[in-house]
């Protein structure tokens, strides 16, 4: 299923989106509506268990189903709407509460999260950089594995770097794609759309990108520069 | 539409995959393990499998590897559902003889296309 796309990429996040941004903001909304869906429709389902009569024995069970998506979905809404939203009422966001939010996020993955954070409160562009790394990590360990998430200020500049590792961490041709900054073709809209965001919001913030993958490992690299 | 078996070790999984498989037009008959799959689908072999991948017993690439050898076992459509989305899973039901795969059977929506994609208007 793999596709046979290079391994290693570098290079300044800043080439022409090849697609408009009515066409992101549609791909963006349908891989959030996917997201939403199963939970949803999980949490419709055991409701629907409870109201029916010849179901009552399973009254338990449609409870822990319940109370388990609507779980999920909350962890989703609330990690998705600082990685994705743009009304957010803050500039500044404690890295505590990211914690949180990243880790409600992995809670619904299989990996763990190793977060190395240093700098106590981040603005919106890193933050948003930082979230999507996180994502991006789930998404190289679907087997399971340590998600490292390391953020420290150099010269001028922030660093924010994903470490995926696990003997299966890889990420999908598509994902690939999308972190290159191509356009998608015939690949999942699904997998593109992220890694393209995050390379997109990269380059609006004037920075850049880099990408090295190996056996067992995925690292991806943001440099955001910090205000003057 | 014929007949579909869905093979899950969660009722409840069963119960919300019945209701709409069941609204599809099929006769639904369900499972807990794949060894108990395999014996029913000996008795009486199903148009379509919908089966999971994680189960006790015998789980869903193994029964979908034996139900293959089987006399008739070539005929049910099966489509795999899996909790994660590690493509090496997929590629593996895929491999076995799986005809699609959804990753929940939860929404009525993307059970019914993937059965549709898989032959059944």
């Amino acid at each position: 299923m793999s596709d046979p796309l290079p391994s290693d990429t570098q290079g300044e996040a800043s080439g022409a989106p090849e697609v408009t941004p009515i066409e992101l903001a549609a791909r963006l909304a349908a891989r959030l509506c996917h997201d939403f869906i199963s939970p949803t429709s999980a949490l419709v389902s055991g409701l629907d268990l409870i109201d029916d009569p010849a179901s009552q024995d399973m009254r338990a069970e449609a409870m822990e189903l319940i109370t388990a998506s609507g779980r999920k979905l909350e962890a989703l809404l609330t990690f998705y709407r600082i990685a994705f939203g743009g009304s957010a009422a803050t500039e500044l966001f404690d890295a505590r509460e990211l914690e949180r939010l990243v880790r409600g996020r992995f809670a619904h993955a299989r990996a763990e999260i190793d977060w190395a954070v240093e700098p106590d409160g981040l603005d919106k562009a890193p933050t948003r950089a930082l979230l999507n790394l996180a994502e991006l990590g789930a998404a190289a360990l679907p087997m399971g594995g340590t998600a490292r998430l390391e953020v420290r200020e150099a010269a001028g500049a922030m660093e924010l770097t994903l470490r995926a590792e696990h003997p299966r961490a890889s990420l999908h041709g598509d994902a690939l794609k999308g972190l290159n900054g191509e356009s998608l073709g015939e690949g999942l809209s699904g997998r593109w759309v992220q890694p393209y965001f995050l390379r997109a919001l990269t380059a609006e913030a004037g920075g850049s990108l880099e990408l090295s993958q190996g056996e067992g490992v995925v690292c991806v690299a943001v440099r955001l520069p910090t205000p003057a | 539409m014929g007949t579909c078996l869905v093979v899950d070790d969660s009722r409840v999984i069963r119960k919300v995959a019945r209701r709409i498989i069941e609204a599809m037009g099929f006769e639904v008959s369900e499972c807990g393990d794949g060894l108990e799959a395999l014996a029913w689908c000996r008795s009486a072999m199903p148009d379509a499998i919908l089966l999971d991948k994680n189960m006790p017993v015998m789980d869903g690439v193994n029964f979908l590897r034996q139900l293959r050898r089987e006399p008739g076992g070539r005929t049910p459509v099966v489509v795999f559902c899996t909790a994660d989305n590690d493509p090496d899973s997929i590629v593996e039901a895929l491999d076995a003889g799986a005809a699609e795969y959804v990753m929940k059977p939860f929404d009525t929506d993307i059970l019914v296309s993937k059965f549709v994609e898989a032959g059944f208007a």
